[in-house]
């Protein structure tokens, strides 16, 4: 067997930890604050325990921007071989600017 | 449109915390499926997965179920047994790079660690379930398939297994308890063990 990783595979991996990464990400903003408790995950249920346990507003900015985040990550983990490169670099970089725009919305204590 | 269930309610493992996972095939974007509840495939997706041979399909070809389907034909069985699955070397790459920054990760701090613990367990169940998919003898789904891939399977000890598993239904699903301080340094001091399971298991492929 080659020793190698081919080309679609390499891209296949580094995607991936790239995706679970972001999710680290976002998740060391959101947890870099004091909570009752803190976020444990971007699943829909995980965002909702997050908001009951600190009795924050479902419509709130930051559970608002939260499930925008979620979303995006849901798509690249399920979209189509088809779409490639261009769909992850566009939503790579919305869950990049979501999570500068909670980290903002944080620091201006307005979640 | 298809619906099938498919996951752990088809193997009789049901737990507190459980849910039941739901497959919608559709033609296209359809807002009648809730991805909360559905994980929601074009037909284009899933036959790329078949002709892939990726685990899903296996997955779906083995244990799922049809509910409804809006032709009267089962779409998953009509497509067959899926091809041969070829990726292990890339998939065991990502899982072992997978499990190497998250442990790394929870040693240094603990704000993400029950992310960090459930990324493990993610990396430790898929790890195995595509190793028994490159076996070929008998593929394993179950969210315990570090167990039940015989002589391959994991020496790790039943506290380390269920704060893994604990975790990764409080990240996924929203449910149960946190992990105390004390159950974190447990299974850090057991990451030795993690770490030459995965290591064994790779190298013993790579000379396949």
């Amino acid at each position: 067997m080659d020793g190698r990783l081919d080309g679609e595979s390499e891209r296949a991996v580094s995607e991936f930890v790239d995706r679970m990464g972001a999710q680290r990400a976002l998740l060391q903003v959101v947890n870099s604050r004091e909570w009752h408790e803190e976020l444990f995950g971007l699943s829909s249920q995980a965002i909702n325990r997050w908001t009951d346990s600190n009795r924050m507003s479902p419509d709130s900015e930051v559970v608002t921007l939260l499930r925008s985040a979620s979303e995006r990550l849901s798509f690249l983990a399920n979209r189509s071989q088809m779409q490639v490169s261009e769909d992850y670099r566009r939503v790579s970089h919305d869950v990049q600017a979501l999570t500068e725009e909670i980290q903002e919305t944080l620091e201006a204590g307005r979640p | 449109m298809h619906i099938y269930v498919y996951g752990s309610v088809c193997r009789g493992e049901v737990e507190p915390g459980s849910d039941i996972d739901l497959l919608a095939a559709v033609d296209g974007p359809d807002s009648r499926f809730d991805p909360v509840v559905y994980s929601v495939y074009p037909y284009a997706r899933l036959r790329e997965l078949w002709t892939e041979g990726n685990p899903f399909a296996w997955h779906l070809f083995i244990e799922s179920r049809l509910i409804f389907a809006e032709d009267g034909v089962d779409f998953v069985r009509e497509l067959g047994e899926p091809g041969p699955y070829m990726s292990w070397r890339a998939d065991s790459e990502k899982f072992n790079q997978l499990y190497v920054a998250a442990s790394g990760v929870l040693a240094a701090r603990r704000d993400t660690a029950v992310f960090e613990l459930a990324t493990m367990f993610l990396a430790i169940r898929n790890m195995a379930i595509c190793y028994s998919l490159m076996n070929r003898a008998s593929p394993v789904f179950s969210r315990r398939a570090c167990d039940r891939i015989g002589p391959d399977s994991i020496a790790l000890d039943a506290r380390s297994r269920k704060i893994l598993d604990d975790a990764r239904i409080l990240s996924t699903r929203g449910f149960g308890a946190r992990p105390s301080e004390d159950d974190v340094a447990h299974v850090l001091s057991n990451l030795p063990e993690i770490n030459r399971w995965m290591g064994a298991l790779m190298a013993k492929v790579s000379v396949q």
